[in-house]
């Protein structure tokens, strides 16, 4: 049996070619895998929230779990944070991860408020804490056009009128003059009301020609006031996107910051490290065990080499979908491969000791077995999912990808392996287990 | 004859005694330390801090200022990896506050602790609390789910009762060795437990699947064969575990590798003993009927 022969098997090519894959899918990502908080340095917070949500508050706003997390991110997004993400957990709680921050730093990102501004040709109209009331987002039944309804306060309605007739004129327009409203929504001359979070300009939109109307016929200065977007699909998410910008000033339900965690870079790196390490150590005892056991390297380097080639696939799959790699992730992976050196070692006995079978019939015995610890497994680690916290669902995924990848590609492929190291030749090898 | 043959030759019944007895003294152990709140549990069930820096010089006295400078119970502890990084870890039974976490931070200084290379971790009761149900959850809907994929597979009420109780006997007997060794069920050995409910199944899957489906050769030999196997396989977990235990420094592996070691070794008894027994028993009664 010699080595080109092996590399002809099939499913030996399916999985080098899954490992080259895997291989150039690292490669072509920079950096090659991504670390979890845990690994590359950074914090995470676990919030809860005052009530669980999905809730209604006094004035009726429906707070959900979407909202505070599309909030958070607009927040970040605003203060220039990149390397974070926001997941919910159960009805109650966010789990909130910030690569290389500072637990401090993190937790005042979380408990600090958005500092709202609205603009009007470089005037403050209002800002965040004027607002009185924000509505959810809505399709008006009278226009067809979806809308943002909100309240403000009347000192900032009366700033918001003046604000934007200075503009008005400011651009050239005397306020008296103007008949037709309608042209002058249109007008490009005039500035349009522009919100700023935490300095940086997030949407725009033109006063209405019926608020102009108020403004300058009335002379009245609105406090509810309805921020249009239009009637497409498009309008739509603009209008959740000014709720959720309007929102930003406060959040709409108290959040509790109830853990931190940090690690600094370094310690994170140490536990890389030292968990690659363990892993090569792990390998080099492994392959020892089984050499006590068959005494033969034609058997150990094919589990050792199947061992590794499962490893390179599942950090390639995590690669490609960016899976944060965090510790539980590491045990995961631990897991899985242990898992494969068990069933080859099954695999190895069943062609090995079962001699009175054809060969076909001992490895069909071996997925028999094999795919009932396969079933078992992610039986068992499905339900993680359902519970679903961070620490579990990252966990469960690589284990379930690890052994799933391992039943249907490595398996096989070492199968083949064995299959064609002792079964084409009849020499009877010394029966084993006589110590 | 071999020390396998010999071990078979004997009426393994009468050694049925070992693992039953173990179950109970486990069991025991787990329910009164679970209703008395005796069962050492990690900040990450019981809510509180863990701080962790690098431990350079003297670090005797930290706790005992730490306690002095917050008013809380301080416990401190060193660990050390392969490569002789040493680590000091500093439980704290309370659930520290920014401004708290600055004063500790100050006393560490002192020590020579740099602020930024101090790794902190802050839970508060409430959160271990959910935390901890969410880790009875997880087992427990695991090993049912597991219980259920067990009976589909087998069909047969008794081998698969005999897999199922193993698995079971595996974890209860895990706690209660964890509980008298004093090693806390924490985030990382909660993994390992799930972990166990997987591996310690692969080995009676193996028994069950060599004794009931795959039939030849006489009942000992096919208990013989499945238990170089399986024994195999249990080795190679274990060997692993071990390197993994003294390589790594990070607390959730370094949980993860002793948990699976210690319930490595319960799963041999269990597995090898207990439910060879039940199958010999099962078999050779439907061979009389």
């Amino acid at each position: 049996m010699s080595f080109e022969e092996i590399i002809k098997i099939r499913r030996v090519q399916v999985l080098l070619a899954l490992v080259a894959l895997s291989l150039l899918t690292m490669y072509a990502h920079d950096p090659p895998l991504s670390l979890g908080w845990d690994l590359s340095g950074g914090s995470e917070l676990k919030v809860k929230t005052e009530q669980p949500l999905p809730y209604v508050t006094p004035d009726g706003t429906t707070v959900t779990m979407e909202l505070i997390v599309e909030i958070m991110t607009k927040r970040m997004n605003g203060l220039g944070i990149k390397d974070f993400s926001i997941s919910p957990w159960g009805k109650q709680y966010l789990i909130i991860d910030f690569a290389g921050t500072d637990p401090e730093r993190a937790r005042e990102l979380v408990e600090r408020q958005g500092k709202l501004v609205v603009k009007v040709g470089n005037r403050t109209a209002f800002t965040g804490s004027e607002l009185v009331r924000i509505a959810p987002y809505t399709k008006s039944l009278s226009t067809g056009k979806w809308e943002v309804p909100f309240t403000i306060s009347e000192d900032a309605a009366k700033r918001f009128r003046e604000v934007a007739l200075e503009a008005l004129r400011d651009a050239g327009i005397e306020p008296e003059s103007v008949t037709d409203f309608e042209s002058l929504a249109n007008d490009p001359r005039v500035p349009w009301v522009e919100m700023y979070l935490d300095d940086v300009l997030v949407n725009s939109a033109p006063i209405g020609a019926s608020l102009w109307q108020e403004f300058i016929v009335a002379g009245k200065a609105p406090r509810d006031l309805v921020l249009e977007t239009g009637s497409d699909e498009e309008a739509e998410a603009q209008a959740k996107s000014v709720e959720v910008v309007l929102r930003s000033g406060a959040l709409p339900i108290k959040l509790e910051v109830i853990s931190v965690s940090s690690v600094p870079p370094e310690l994170g790196m140490q536990f890389a490290k030292n968990a690659a390490i363990a892993g090569i150590f792990a390998i080099i005892a492994v392959a020892l065990v089984i050499f006590l056991r068959y005494r033969a390297a034609a058997i150990v380097l094919p589990i050792i080499g199947t061992g590794v080639s499962e490893v390179i696939i599942i950090l390639g799959f995590a690669s490609l979908i960016r899976w944060d790699l965090d510790l539980p992730a590491i045990a995961g992976i631990i897991a899985a491969v242990g898992t494969g050196v068990d069933d080859q070692i099954v695999i190895t006995d069943e062609v090995l000791l079962q001699r009175t079978y054809s060969m076909r019939s001992r490895i069909k015995r071996a997925f028999f077995i094999i795919f009932s610890a396969w079933f078992t497994t992610v039986a068992a680690m499905v339900p993680l999912f359902m519970i679903g916290m961070a620490t579990l669902k990252g966990f469960a995924l690589t284990t379930i990808v690890g052994v799933t990848i391992g039943v249907f590609i490595t398996r096989p492929a070492y199968a083949r392996i064995v299959e064609h190291l002792f079964g084409k030749t009849k020499k009877v090898r010394k029966k084993k287990g006589k110590r | 004859m071999s020390k396998l043959d010999e071990f078979l030759a004997m009426d393994i019944r009468k050694f049925m005694v070992l693992p039953i007895a173990m179950l109970l003294v486990g069991l025991v152990i787990v329910v009164t330390g679970y209703t008395s709140g005796t069962l050492p549990m990690s900040i990450d069930y019981k809510g509180g801090t863990l701080l962790i820096a690098p431990a350079q010089g003297d670090v005797e006295n930290i706790a005992e200022e730490l306690a002095a400078e917050l008013g809380y119970e301080v416990k401190t502890r060193v660990v050390s990896d392969a490569f002789g990084n040493r680590e000091l870890e500093i439980f704290i039974n309370h659930a520290l506050s920014t401004e708290e976490m600055k004063r500790a931070r100050e006393v560490l200084s002192r020590y020579g602790i740099a602020e930024d290379s101090i790794a902190s971790d802050i839970i508060s009761p409430s959160l271990g609390e959910a935390f901890f149900r969410q880790a009875i959850y997880a087992l427990l809907f695991a090993f049912a789910f597991m219980a259920v994929t067990i009976f589909l597979r087998f069909r047969t009420f008794v081998p698969s009762f005999a897999v199922v109780l193993s698995a079971f006997s595996d974890i209860v007997v895990t706690l209660a060795t964890m509980s008298l060794l004093g090693i806390e069920l924490s985030k990382g050995s909660l993994l390992a437990l799930l972990l166990l409910v997987g591996y310690s199944v692969d080995t009676d899957i193996l028994l069950t699947t060599r004794v009931l489906v795959h039939r030849e050769g006489d009942l000992i030999a096919r208990i013989k064969r499945a238990m170089e196997t399986g024994l195999t396989m249990s080795i190679t977990t274990f060997t692993a575990m071990l390197v993994l235990f003294l390589v790594s420094s990070s607390k959730v592996l370094d949980d993860v590798a002793m948990v699976i070691m210690i319930g490595m070794l319960v799963d041999m008894i269990n597995t090898w003993i207990q439910n060879v027994g039940i199958l010999r028993w099962y078999v050779e009664r439907r061979a009389r009927a």
